[in-house]
Protein backbone atom coordinates (compact mmCIF):
# COMPACT_ATOMS: atom_id res chain seq x y z
CA UNK A 1 0.00 0.00 0.00
CA UNK A 2 1.34 3.37 -0.62
CA UNK A 3 -0.51 5.19 2.64
CA UNK A 4 -0.48 3.03 5.73
CA UNK A 5 -1.83 4.54 8.84
CA UNK A 6 -1.92 1.93 11.77
CA UNK A 7 -3.76 3.11 15.02
CA UNK A 8 -2.56 6.74 14.95
CA UNK A 9 -3.11 8.60 18.03
CA UNK A 10 -2.91 12.49 18.27
CA UNK A 11 -3.10 15.11 21.06
CA UNK A 12 -2.00 18.73 21.00
CA UNK A 13 0.29 19.34 24.01
CA UNK A 14 -0.80 16.02 25.45
CA UNK A 15 -4.83 17.44 25.88
CA UNK A 16 -7.54 15.61 24.85
CA UNK A 17 -7.05 13.57 21.97
CA UNK A 18 -7.97 14.98 18.61
CA UNK A 19 -7.21 11.65 16.92
CA UNK A 20 -8.09 7.88 17.92
CA UNK A 21 -7.02 4.59 17.11
CA UNK A 22 -7.16 6.06 13.02
CA UNK A 23 -6.16 2.90 10.40
CA UNK A 24 -5.99 3.83 6.98
CA UNK A 25 -4.67 1.99 3.88
CA UNK A 26 -4.59 3.82 0.46
CA UNK A 27 -3.52 2.32 -2.88
CA UNK A 28 -1.24 4.39 -5.02
CA UNK A 29 -3.06 6.35 -7.33
CA UNK A 30 -6.45 6.83 -5.87
CA UNK A 31 -8.17 9.31 -3.93
CA UNK A 32 -9.77 8.96 -0.47
CA UNK A 33 -12.23 11.53 0.88
CA UNK A 34 -12.35 12.33 4.79
CA UNK A 35 -15.68 13.58 5.66
CA UNK A 36 -16.87 14.39 9.25
CA UNK A 37 -18.75 17.55 10.96
CA UNK A 38 -16.39 20.03 11.94
CA UNK A 39 -13.43 19.52 14.58
CA UNK A 40 -13.70 15.88 14.09
CA UNK A 41 -9.35 16.01 12.79
CA UNK A 42 -9.97 16.04 9.60
CA UNK A 43 -7.52 19.01 8.37
CA UNK A 44 -5.14 17.69 11.60
CA UNK A 45 -4.64 13.98 10.45
CA UNK A 46 -4.32 15.54 6.91
CA UNK A 47 -0.97 18.17 8.42
CA UNK A 48 0.05 15.06 10.31
CA UNK A 49 0.51 13.23 6.77
CA UNK A 50 2.42 16.20 5.50
CA UNK A 51 4.50 16.68 8.13
CA UNK A 52 3.50 19.80 10.06
CA UNK A 53 1.96 18.76 13.14
CA UNK A 54 4.90 16.55 14.79
CA UNK A 55 7.57 19.43 14.14
CA UNK A 56 5.36 21.18 17.22
CA UNK A 57 7.10 20.70 20.71
CA UNK A 58 4.83 18.88 23.27
CA UNK A 59 2.10 17.35 20.79
CA UNK A 60 2.24 13.58 21.18
CA UNK A 61 1.66 11.28 18.48
CA UNK A 62 1.32 7.56 18.77
CA UNK A 63 1.07 4.71 15.96
CA UNK A 64 2.53 4.27 12.90
CA UNK A 65 2.00 6.46 9.88
CA UNK A 66 4.58 5.61 6.24
CA UNK A 67 3.91 6.63 2.81
CA UNK A 68 5.68 4.64 0.77
CA UNK A 69 7.72 3.42 3.20
CA UNK A 70 8.99 6.24 4.46
CA UNK A 71 8.45 8.54 7.45
CA UNK A 72 5.81 11.43 7.54
CA UNK A 73 9.19 13.46 7.40
CA UNK A 74 11.59 11.55 5.14
CA UNK A 75 8.40 11.33 2.41
CA UNK A 76 8.21 15.05 2.73
CA UNK A 77 12.01 15.39 1.84
CA UNK A 78 11.48 13.68 -1.32
CA UNK A 79 9.94 16.58 -2.63
CA UNK A 80 7.04 14.33 -4.28
CA UNK A 81 4.17 15.98 -1.14
CA UNK A 82 1.83 18.80 -2.12
CA UNK A 83 -0.64 20.67 0.07
CA UNK A 84 -3.44 22.59 -0.64
CA UNK A 85 -5.15 24.88 1.73
CA UNK A 86 -8.79 25.84 2.12
CA UNK A 87 -7.56 29.18 1.27
CA UNK A 88 -5.57 29.64 -1.90
CA UNK A 89 -2.44 30.82 -0.36
CA UNK A 90 -0.96 32.60 -2.94
CA UNK A 91 2.21 34.94 -2.91
CA UNK A 92 0.47 38.12 -3.20
CA UNK A 93 3.51 39.85 -4.70
CA UNK A 94 3.46 37.49 -7.19
CA UNK A 95 2.15 37.13 -10.52
CA UNK A 96 0.15 33.88 -11.51
CA UNK A 97 2.86 32.25 -13.22
CA UNK A 98 5.64 33.34 -10.51
CA UNK A 99 3.07 31.56 -8.16
CA UNK A 100 2.86 28.72 -10.25
CA UNK A 101 6.48 28.06 -10.63
CA UNK A 102 7.44 28.30 -6.98
CA UNK A 103 7.60 25.09 -5.80
CA UNK A 104 9.94 24.56 -9.13
CA UNK A 105 11.85 27.19 -8.30
CA UNK A 106 12.06 26.41 -4.51
CA UNK A 107 13.48 23.19 -6.42
CA UNK A 108 15.81 25.20 -8.47
CA UNK A 109 14.27 23.42 -11.55
CA UNK A 110 12.01 26.12 -12.52
CA UNK A 111 10.43 25.15 -15.75
CA UNK A 112 8.41 27.65 -18.30
CA UNK A 113 7.11 25.24 -20.60
CA UNK A 114 5.52 22.94 -17.82
CA UNK A 115 4.47 26.32 -15.84
CA UNK A 116 3.16 27.20 -19.47
CA UNK A 117 1.14 23.80 -19.65
CA UNK A 118 -0.24 24.45 -16.30
CA UNK A 119 -1.62 27.72 -16.83
CA UNK A 120 -3.19 26.53 -19.46
CA UNK A 121 -4.62 23.71 -18.33
CA UNK A 122 -6.78 25.61 -15.03
CA UNK A 123 -7.81 27.93 -18.14
CA UNK A 124 -5.48 31.01 -16.79
CA UNK A 125 -3.55 31.73 -20.37
CA UNK A 126 -4.70 35.29 -20.14
CA UNK A 127 -4.15 36.13 -16.75
CA UNK A 128 -1.10 34.52 -16.30
CA UNK A 129 0.51 38.18 -15.18
CA UNK A 130 -2.15 39.37 -13.06
CA UNK A 131 -1.66 39.38 -9.87
CA UNK A 132 -3.62 37.55 -7.01
CA UNK A 133 -5.37 40.90 -5.66
CA UNK A 134 -6.66 41.33 -9.31
CA UNK A 135 -8.35 37.28 -9.32
CA UNK A 136 -11.68 36.21 -8.37
CA UNK A 137 -12.00 33.39 -5.96
CA UNK A 138 -12.45 30.67 -8.05
CA UNK A 139 -9.27 31.79 -10.18
CA UNK A 140 -7.16 31.77 -7.07
CA UNK A 141 -8.72 28.11 -6.46
CA UNK A 142 -7.34 27.06 -10.08
CA UNK A 143 -3.87 28.83 -9.43
CA UNK A 144 -3.03 27.36 -6.35
CA UNK A 145 -4.26 23.59 -8.30
CA UNK A 146 -1.68 24.45 -10.98
CA UNK A 147 0.63 24.93 -8.34
CA UNK A 148 0.14 21.82 -6.59
CA UNK A 149 0.67 19.81 -9.51
CA UNK A 150 3.48 21.96 -10.31
CA UNK A 151 6.18 19.31 -8.31
CA UNK A 152 4.52 16.06 -10.48
CA UNK A 153 3.79 15.15 -6.81
CA UNK A 154 2.85 11.43 -5.87
CA UNK A 155 0.17 12.78 -3.27
CA UNK A 156 -1.63 15.67 -2.86
CA UNK A 157 -3.35 16.62 0.11
CA UNK A 158 -6.37 19.13 -0.26
CA UNK A 159 -7.88 20.56 2.90
CA UNK A 160 -11.34 21.72 1.65
CA UNK A 161 -10.22 23.07 -1.37
CA UNK A 162 -13.11 23.59 -3.27
CA UNK A 163 -15.27 25.44 -0.15
CA UNK A 164 -15.82 28.65 -0.48
CA UNK A 165 -16.61 28.12 -4.16
CA UNK A 166 -20.71 27.95 -5.80
CA UNK A 167 -21.50 24.75 -7.63
CA UNK A 168 -20.87 25.80 -10.95
CA UNK A 169 -16.93 26.21 -10.17
CA UNK A 170 -16.84 23.25 -8.13
CA UNK A 171 -17.50 21.08 -11.01
CA UNK A 172 -15.19 22.95 -13.18
CA UNK A 173 -12.17 22.45 -10.67
CA UNK A 174 -13.43 18.63 -10.32
CA UNK A 175 -12.85 18.33 -13.66
CA UNK A 176 -9.93 20.12 -14.01
CA UNK A 177 -8.38 17.92 -10.71
CA UNK A 178 -9.29 14.74 -12.21
CA UNK A 179 -7.79 15.20 -15.57
CA UNK A 180 -4.31 16.38 -14.01
CA UNK A 181 -4.68 14.07 -11.27
CA UNK A 182 -5.11 11.18 -14.19
CA UNK A 183 -2.14 12.47 -16.04
CA UNK A 184 0.43 12.29 -13.30
CA UNK A 185 -1.17 9.32 -11.40
CA UNK A 186 -1.23 11.04 -8.13
CA UNK A 187 -2.69 9.62 -5.27
CA UNK A 188 -4.96 12.44 -3.49
CA UNK A 189 -6.72 12.58 -0.19
CA UNK A 190 -9.07 15.47 -0.09
CA UNK A 191 -10.41 16.64 3.31
CA UNK A 192 -14.17 17.77 3.06
CA UNK A 193 -17.50 17.88 4.57
CA UNK A 194 -19.44 18.15 1.18
CA UNK A 195 -20.42 14.64 0.64
CA UNK A 196 -21.38 15.27 -2.56
CA UNK A 197 -18.23 16.74 -3.41
CA UNK A 198 -16.89 12.77 -1.57
CA UNK A 199 -18.49 10.87 -3.95
CA UNK A 200 -17.84 12.75 -7.07
CA UNK A 201 -13.84 12.71 -6.17
CA UNK A 202 -13.24 9.90 -4.40
CA UNK A 203 -12.62 6.02 -4.73
CA UNK A 204 -12.96 5.60 -0.63
CA UNK A 205 -14.59 7.32 1.67
CA UNK A 206 -13.84 7.57 5.20
CA UNK A 207 -15.94 9.50 7.84
CA UNK A 208 -14.89 10.42 11.07
CA UNK A 209 -16.62 10.93 14.38
CA UNK A 210 -16.23 13.92 17.05
CA UNK A 211 -13.87 11.40 19.03
CA UNK A 212 -11.13 11.61 15.87
CA UNK A 213 -11.82 8.11 15.35
CA UNK A 214 -13.40 6.14 11.98
CA UNK A 215 -17.12 5.76 12.58
CA UNK A 216 -17.14 4.40 8.88
CA UNK A 217 -15.49 3.58 5.70
CA UNK A 218 -16.93 2.84 2.12
CA UNK A 219 -15.12 2.16 -1.41
CA UNK A 220 -17.32 3.95 -4.43
CA UNK A 221 -17.90 1.70 -6.64
CA UNK A 222 -19.24 3.51 -9.96
CA UNK A 223 -18.71 3.05 -13.63
CA UNK A 224 -19.50 6.92 -14.42
CA UNK A 225 -16.04 9.19 -15.32
CA UNK A 226 -15.78 12.44 -13.58
CA UNK A 227 -16.95 14.51 -16.27
CA UNK A 228 -19.91 12.01 -16.58
CA UNK A 229 -20.71 12.83 -12.62
CA UNK A 230 -20.31 16.38 -12.96
CA UNK A 231 -22.02 16.52 -15.90
CA UNK A 232 -24.91 14.76 -14.67
CA UNK A 233 -24.59 15.99 -10.87
CA UNK A 234 -28.52 14.87 -9.86
CA UNK A 235 -28.15 11.93 -12.01
CA UNK A 236 -25.45 10.89 -10.55
CA UNK A 237 -26.24 11.74 -7.25
CA UNK A 238 -29.77 9.72 -7.13
CA UNK A 239 -27.35 6.73 -8.66
CA UNK A 240 -25.55 6.63 -5.31
CA UNK A 241 -28.09 8.20 -3.07
CA UNK A 242 -29.33 4.74 -1.03
CA UNK A 243 -25.57 2.93 -1.43
CA UNK A 244 -23.13 5.64 -0.27
CA UNK A 245 -24.98 9.30 0.04
CA UNK A 246 -27.05 8.10 2.79
CA UNK A 247 -25.36 5.75 4.54
CA UNK A 248 -22.43 8.50 5.21
CA UNK A 249 -25.09 11.17 5.86
CA UNK A 250 -26.11 9.00 8.37
CA UNK A 251 -22.65 8.11 9.88
CA UNK A 252 -22.18 11.79 9.67
CA UNK A 253 -24.85 12.29 11.81
CA UNK A 254 -24.47 9.80 14.09
CA UNK A 255 -20.28 10.88 14.49
CA UNK A 256 -21.49 14.19 15.63
CA UNK A 257 -24.68 12.96 17.86
CA UNK A 258 -22.08 11.06 19.95
CA UNK A 259 -20.12 14.58 21.02
CA UNK A 260 -23.66 15.65 22.27
CA UNK A 261 -24.54 11.98 24.12
CA UNK A 262 -21.00 12.57 26.28
CA UNK A 263 -21.69 16.17 26.45
CA UNK A 264 -25.15 15.32 27.89
CA UNK A 265 -23.50 12.75 30.14
CA UNK A 266 -20.63 14.82 31.67
CA UNK A 267 -23.49 17.49 32.23
CA UNK A 268 -25.32 15.20 34.09
CA UNK A 269 -22.51 13.59 36.11
CA UNK B 1 -9.04 67.84 -4.55
CA UNK B 2 -10.68 70.02 -2.44
CA UNK B 3 -8.25 69.61 0.42
CA UNK B 4 -5.11 70.65 -1.62
CA UNK B 5 -6.90 73.79 -2.51
CA UNK B 6 -7.55 74.47 1.68
CA UNK B 7 -3.66 73.38 2.45
CA UNK B 8 -2.58 75.85 -0.28
CA UNK B 9 -4.96 78.42 1.01
CA UNK B 10 -4.03 77.92 4.98
CA UNK B 11 0.11 77.81 3.86
CA UNK B 12 -1.01 81.48 2.38
CA UNK B 13 -3.18 82.64 5.41
CA UNK B 14 -0.02 81.93 7.79
CA UNK B 15 2.47 83.15 5.61
CA UNK B 16 0.87 86.35 4.94
CA UNK B 17 -0.20 86.29 8.50
CA UNK B 18 3.59 85.56 10.02
CA UNK B 19 4.70 88.93 7.62
CA UNK B 20 2.13 90.99 8.64
CA UNK B 21 2.89 90.30 12.24
CA UNK B 22 6.77 90.54 11.54
CA UNK B 23 6.69 93.44 9.60
CA UNK B 24 4.49 95.73 12.13
CA UNK B 25 5.48 93.37 15.86
CA UNK B 26 8.95 93.96 17.34
CA UNK B 27 8.14 91.21 19.79
CA UNK B 28 7.39 88.66 16.85
CA UNK B 29 10.34 90.38 14.52
CA UNK B 30 12.57 89.11 17.28
CA UNK B 31 11.12 85.72 17.83
CA UNK B 32 9.57 84.76 14.17
CA UNK B 33 11.34 86.87 11.64
CA UNK B 34 9.57 87.97 8.60
CA UNK B 35 9.12 85.41 5.47
CA UNK B 36 10.85 88.36 3.73
CA UNK B 37 13.69 88.85 6.24
CA UNK B 38 14.39 85.15 6.24
CA UNK B 39 14.25 85.06 2.54
CA UNK B 40 16.98 87.67 2.42
CA UNK B 41 18.90 86.00 5.02
CA UNK B 42 19.05 82.98 2.80
CA UNK B 43 19.86 84.80 -0.31
CA UNK B 44 23.05 86.53 1.74
CA UNK B 45 24.09 83.39 3.66
CA UNK B 46 22.68 80.67 0.81
CA UNK B 47 26.27 78.90 1.01
CA UNK B 48 26.62 77.92 4.95
CA UNK B 49 22.97 77.07 5.06
CA UNK B 50 23.09 74.87 2.31
CA UNK B 51 26.32 73.37 3.68
CA UNK B 52 24.99 73.00 7.03
CA UNK B 53 21.82 71.17 4.87
CA UNK B 54 24.33 68.97 3.74
CA UNK B 55 26.13 67.80 6.57
CA UNK B 56 22.86 67.29 8.13
CA UNK B 57 21.19 65.25 5.00
CA UNK B 58 24.45 63.39 4.98
CA UNK B 59 24.55 62.20 8.56
CA UNK B 60 20.47 61.76 8.26
CA UNK B 61 21.09 59.64 5.24
CA UNK B 62 24.00 57.48 6.94
CA UNK B 63 22.11 57.19 9.77
CA UNK B 64 18.70 55.74 8.29
CA UNK B 65 21.24 53.11 5.94
CA UNK B 66 23.11 52.10 9.00
CA UNK B 67 20.21 51.09 11.18
CA UNK B 68 18.46 49.97 8.07
CA UNK B 69 21.53 47.16 7.22
CA UNK B 70 21.47 46.59 10.88
CA UNK B 71 17.98 45.82 11.62
CA UNK B 72 17.64 43.56 8.45
CA UNK B 73 20.74 41.74 9.70
CA UNK B 74 19.46 41.50 12.89
CA UNK B 75 16.15 39.63 11.41
CA UNK B 76 17.92 37.20 8.89
CA UNK B 77 20.03 35.89 11.83
CA UNK B 78 16.44 35.47 13.56
CA UNK B 79 15.24 33.72 10.53
CA UNK B 80 18.38 31.37 10.93
CA UNK B 81 17.94 31.30 14.46
CA UNK B 82 14.26 31.55 15.44
CA UNK B 83 15.15 31.47 19.11
CA UNK B 84 17.42 34.67 19.21
CA UNK B 85 13.90 36.72 18.16
CA UNK B 86 13.10 35.91 21.79
CA UNK B 87 15.89 37.08 22.79
CA UNK B 88 16.47 39.95 21.05
CA UNK B 89 13.01 41.70 21.12
CA UNK B 90 13.26 41.79 24.96
CA UNK B 91 16.60 44.03 24.95
CA UNK B 92 15.17 46.09 21.64
CA UNK B 93 12.04 47.11 24.05
CA UNK B 94 14.08 47.65 27.29
CA UNK B 95 16.55 50.14 25.29
CA UNK B 96 13.24 52.15 24.50
CA UNK B 97 12.89 52.47 28.14
CA UNK B 98 16.10 55.26 27.74
CA UNK B 99 15.92 58.32 26.14
CA UNK B 100 17.70 58.12 23.14
CA UNK B 101 18.14 61.93 23.13
CA UNK B 102 19.91 62.11 26.60
CA UNK B 103 22.77 59.29 24.15
CA UNK B 104 23.91 62.28 22.40
CA UNK B 105 26.66 64.04 25.13
CA UNK B 106 27.72 60.14 25.27
CA UNK B 107 28.52 59.81 21.33
CA UNK B 108 30.27 63.25 21.25
CA UNK B 109 32.63 62.24 23.89
CA UNK B 110 32.85 58.53 22.23
CA UNK B 111 33.43 59.51 18.72
CA UNK B 112 34.04 63.09 18.23
CA UNK B 113 32.71 66.52 17.56
CA UNK B 114 32.69 65.10 13.86
CA UNK B 115 29.76 63.57 11.66
CA UNK B 116 30.35 59.77 13.41
CA UNK B 117 28.71 60.81 16.52
CA UNK B 118 25.60 62.55 14.60
CA UNK B 119 25.95 59.55 12.22
CA UNK B 120 25.73 56.65 15.29
CA UNK B 121 22.62 59.43 17.08
CA UNK B 122 21.02 58.81 13.94
CA UNK B 123 20.93 55.37 13.52
CA UNK B 124 20.20 54.56 17.14
CA UNK B 125 16.93 56.61 16.61
CA UNK B 126 16.21 54.56 13.03
CA UNK B 127 16.75 51.27 14.23
CA UNK B 128 13.97 50.33 16.65
CA UNK B 129 11.07 51.43 14.42
CA UNK B 130 12.75 49.44 11.16
CA UNK B 131 13.41 46.14 13.64
CA UNK B 132 10.01 46.08 15.25
CA UNK B 133 8.19 46.90 12.19
CA UNK B 134 10.12 44.12 10.40
CA UNK B 135 9.57 41.72 13.22
CA UNK B 136 5.99 42.48 13.73
CA UNK B 137 5.39 42.33 9.54
CA UNK B 138 6.69 38.84 9.62
CA UNK B 139 4.68 38.01 12.13
CA UNK B 140 1.87 38.32 10.57
CA UNK B 141 2.43 36.19 7.57
CA UNK B 142 0.06 33.52 7.23
CA UNK B 143 0.15 30.17 9.23
CA UNK B 144 -0.02 28.61 5.76
CA UNK B 145 2.34 30.10 4.04
CA UNK B 146 4.83 29.19 6.75
CA UNK B 147 3.70 25.35 6.53
CA UNK B 148 3.55 25.27 2.52
CA UNK B 149 6.99 26.51 2.40
CA UNK B 150 7.96 23.56 4.69
CA UNK B 151 6.13 21.10 2.97
CA UNK B 152 7.90 22.59 -0.28
CA UNK B 153 11.32 22.31 1.28
CA UNK B 154 12.14 25.72 1.01
CA UNK B 155 15.20 26.75 2.66
CA UNK B 156 15.60 29.68 5.01
CA UNK B 157 17.45 31.93 2.67
CA UNK B 158 14.70 31.08 -0.14
CA UNK B 159 11.99 32.03 2.19
CA UNK B 160 13.94 35.17 3.37
CA UNK B 161 14.31 36.16 -0.39
CA UNK B 162 10.45 34.66 -1.62
CA UNK B 163 8.13 35.32 1.05
CA UNK B 164 9.63 37.01 4.46
CA UNK B 165 11.13 40.33 2.74
CA UNK B 166 8.12 41.08 -0.26
CA UNK B 167 5.54 40.13 2.59
CA UNK B 168 7.23 41.84 4.97
CA UNK B 169 7.75 44.79 3.16
CA UNK B 170 4.47 46.72 3.78
CA UNK B 171 5.66 47.18 7.27
CA UNK B 172 9.17 47.20 6.28
CA UNK B 173 8.26 50.56 4.69
CA UNK B 174 6.04 51.84 7.59
CA UNK B 175 8.87 51.85 9.95
CA UNK B 176 11.35 53.11 7.33
CA UNK B 177 8.76 56.46 7.16
CA UNK B 178 8.76 56.87 10.50
CA UNK B 179 12.72 56.19 10.72
CA UNK B 180 13.44 58.61 7.75
CA UNK B 181 12.27 61.57 10.00
CA UNK B 182 13.86 60.61 13.38
CA UNK B 183 16.96 60.33 11.47
CA UNK B 184 16.48 64.08 10.88
CA UNK B 185 16.17 64.65 14.28
CA UNK B 186 18.35 62.46 15.48
CA UNK B 187 21.01 63.90 13.36
CA UNK B 188 20.36 68.11 14.85
CA UNK B 189 19.91 66.81 18.57
CA UNK B 190 23.01 65.65 17.97
CA UNK B 191 24.56 68.92 16.53
CA UNK B 192 22.94 70.51 19.39
CA UNK B 193 25.58 69.24 22.07
CA UNK B 194 28.88 70.11 19.15
CA UNK B 195 29.12 70.15 15.73
CA UNK B 196 31.26 71.65 13.45
CA UNK B 197 28.59 72.42 11.15
CA UNK B 198 24.97 71.85 10.64
CA UNK B 199 21.42 73.01 10.88
CA UNK B 200 21.55 71.42 15.05
CA UNK B 201 24.20 74.05 15.12
CA UNK B 202 22.64 77.10 13.24
CA UNK B 203 19.53 76.26 15.75
CA UNK B 204 21.60 76.23 19.07
CA UNK B 205 23.56 79.20 17.98
CA UNK B 206 20.39 81.01 16.55
CA UNK B 207 18.92 80.16 19.72
CA UNK B 208 21.38 81.58 21.98
CA UNK B 209 22.68 84.45 20.09
CA UNK B 210 18.83 85.48 19.42
CA UNK B 211 18.87 85.39 15.31
CA UNK B 212 15.64 84.80 14.19
CA UNK B 213 16.01 85.16 10.59
CA UNK B 214 19.22 81.87 11.23
CA UNK B 215 16.41 79.87 13.05
CA UNK B 216 13.91 80.55 10.70
CA UNK B 217 15.98 79.35 7.83
CA UNK B 218 17.69 76.72 9.59
CA UNK B 219 14.19 75.35 10.41
CA UNK B 220 12.61 75.49 7.07
CA UNK B 221 15.38 73.81 5.86
CA UNK B 222 15.11 70.85 8.88
CA UNK B 223 11.69 70.76 7.92
CA UNK B 224 12.30 70.61 3.99
CA UNK B 225 14.92 67.64 4.32
CA UNK B 226 12.17 65.68 6.71
CA UNK B 227 9.71 66.28 4.15
CA UNK B 228 12.12 65.15 1.32
CA UNK B 229 13.22 61.97 3.49
CA UNK B 230 9.91 60.90 4.17
CA UNK B 231 8.40 62.00 0.35
CA UNK B 232 11.45 58.96 -0.73
CA UNK B 233 10.43 56.74 1.28
CA UNK B 234 6.70 57.19 0.01
CA UNK B 235 7.72 57.35 -3.79
CA UNK B 236 10.16 53.70 -3.02
CA UNK B 237 7.04 52.46 -1.27
CA UNK B 238 4.39 52.75 -4.03
CA UNK B 239 6.75 51.60 -6.63
CA UNK B 240 7.48 48.39 -4.88
CA UNK B 241 4.66 47.39 -2.97
CA UNK B 242 2.36 47.41 -6.20
CA UNK B 243 0.41 44.17 -5.04
CA UNK B 244 -1.84 45.58 -1.97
Amino acid sequence: MFINIQNLNFAFNKQKPVLNDITISLAKGKTLAIVGASGCGKSTLLRILSGILPNAEGNSLQGDISIYGLTTEQYRQTGKLAFMFQEATLMPHSTVKQNIELPLKIKGNANEQKTNNLIKAVGLEEYSNYLPKQLSGGMKTRVALARSFSTNPELLLLDEPFSALDIAWKSKLYVELEKLREETNTTVIVVTHDVQEALLLADHVIVMNSFGGIETRKEIKSNYSIMQRVNNISGYMNSVYESYMLPIQDAIMNGQNRKNEKQDTIHIA
Amino acid sequence: MKNKILYILLSVVLLAAWQYFGSTSQTVRLLLSSPSLVTDYFGQNHTALLQATQTTLIEAVAGLLIATVFSFGVMILCFYFPKLMDFVLPIMITSQVIPLIVLAPFFIILLGIGLGSKIAMAALMCFFPIFVNFAQGYKAISQNIHELMHIYNADTWTRIKQVYFPLAMPSIMAGLKISATLAVIGAIVAEFNGAEIGLGKNLFLAAKRLEPDLMMSSLLLSTLLGVVFFGTIYFIEKKIINWQ
